[in-house]
């Protein structure tokens, strides 16, 4: 009675693959995702928005650890920052990764709007890429307010007084803007809840959707070819 | 060809010899099977839509509307504040630190008693200003207040807000409430207003009319 024959290292990994493929088409979709052709005279300015994506996993992942430990009330927000930054297990490295890199996730996106901006990669047919890029730059600029806050230090408390007024000397809806971030006529005990709850719930939902929807536009449309490009577009390529 | 003007004409033909043939400018053909669950989802899907959103829109915006908790606040017996002004700190509200408010508080004149109470909090941006002599100035971006909180430099688009007082409550005691805007008289005398704006809201002014006060 023969033995079945013995599979081949090679055909141990493909299995499994061609399994899930199969059922799901998950494999090709993937391949489909990364190995996208690319014109050849782009250079490292485009993986700018690589970096970032990067960026925002640090932040959701380091952000999701600090919430187990945070306290988001105002008597107990500026101990259990302490509590993480003195005593929790590499507390300091992973509240010091969620900072810093808030930091370098500004930075990094203004570096990839200036390179978008410069090279005229906004324009037709990518407008849609870039105005979706806005909302995400200003999702940003909100997730920056409101996690100022949560340290609940001297420093933080005012800053966001000053921010929250900031915002309540816009005309017309000025004053409603600033009631709703203080949950209140004044800065309230409610205030560094919803702060909290927009800095880890809402604002993080809505970034990650407009993430999608920027990449579904870059996948479709393609990179596009520096100005100074000798290469010429192909038919049917922009 | 069906009576345009009624819709029976459908239901007769389908109940005729025709069968589940609908002729196609009858009632019956107007709205197609496709078309009527089309319409039926978006209605009670905007239905359920709306049993969500309204109560969890008004449970966001509400509380910020609605006002604030607060109570009088016995800050002494009224023999020791002199005409020099006093930096008292107190709590008005049930917020602990988060309603921790400080005001600067002069005793007018003695009989009959009355008092000038300035809140601390710089008209600009809403940070504190601190007492120099007898005058104010903040810190944060240089406004500059005289002795009855009118703004003498720097960016504070309005005079300090004054504290209303109880002189009732507790005989001899003096009690502060809540803030309101300070206003400026055609003397250029400052008064204690019964509005309420956010620091940075002009008060006076045509500029006053783009800051509407929401409800405190």
């Amino acid at each position: 009675m023969a033995s079945p024959p013995i599979p081949s290292a090679k055909e141990l990994v493909e299995a499994p693959l061609d399994w899930v493929e199969e059922r799901s088409g998950l494999i090709s979709l993937n391949n489909y995702l990364l190995f996208r052709n690319v014109p050849s005279d782009i250079s490292w300015l485009q993986t700018l928005g690589s970096a970032l994506i990067t960026t925002f996993a640090v932040q959701a992942v380091t952000g999701v650890i600090l919430a187990m430990y945070y306290h988001p009330d105002p008597t107990g927000a500026f101990s259990s920052i302490q509590f993480i930054t003195d005593d929790a297990t590499l507390g300091w490295l992973v509240r010091g990764m969620h900072k810093w890199g808030s930091s370098v996730f500004v930075i990094l996106l203004f570096l990839h709007m200036g390179r978008v901006f410069l090279m005229g990669s906004y324009k037709y047919p990518r407008e849609m890429t870039w105005l979706t890029g806005s909302l995400i730059f200003l999702c940003v600029m909100f997730m920056s307010l409101t996690g100022y806050l949560l340290v609940f230090d001297q420093r933080a408390y005012w800053a966001s007084v000053v921010a929250i007024n900031i915002n309540g000397t816009a005309p017309i809806l000025g004053p409603y803007i600033s009631e709703f971030l203080t949950v209140g006529p004044q800065f309230s005990q409610n205030t560094l809840s919803r702060f909290y709850s927009l800095h880890m719930l809402a604002v993080p939902g809505a970034i990650i959707a407009l993430i999608g929807l920027h990449l579904y536009l870059v996948i479709r449309l393609g990179v596009s070819s520096p100005p100074w490009s000798k290469q010429r577009a192909k038919a049917g390529e922009v | 060809m069906a009576d345009p003007s009624g819709g029976h004409t459908g239901l007769d033909a389908a109940a005729g010899a025709a069968g589940a043939y609908a002729d196609p400018a009858s009632a019956r053909a107007a709205v197609s099977r496709g078309r009527f669950l089309t319409g039926v989802t978006l209605g009670i899907g905007g239905l359920i839509g709306a049993a969500v959103a309204v109560p969890v829109v008004g449970f966001a915006l509400g509380p910020s509307f609605s006002g604030e908790d607060w109570y009088w606040t016995d800050i002494g017996a009224v023999d020791q504040f002199t005409n020099k002004y006093q930096a008292v700190l107190y709590e008005n509200g049930p917020g602990g630190n988060m309603d921790r408010r400080v005001v600067f508080v002069r005793k007018d004149s003695d009989n009959p008693v009355s008092f000038t109470v300035l809140s601390n909090t710089c008209m600009h941006l809403g940070c504190p200003v601190e007492l120099k002599g007898n005058s104010f100035a903040c810190p944060c971006h240089g406004g500059q207040y005289n002795s009855e909180g009118k703004r003498t430099a720097g960016p504070p688009v309005r005079p300090l807000n004054r504290v209303e007082t109880n002189l009732d409550a507790v005989p001899g005691h003096l009690l502060v409430g809540r803030s309101f805007a300070s206003k400026v008289d055609d003397n250029g005398k400052v008064y204690m207003s019964d509005t309420w704006k956010q620091p940075g809201q002009p008060v006076q002014g045509l500029l006053s009319f783009l800051y509407p006060a929401p409800p405190r």
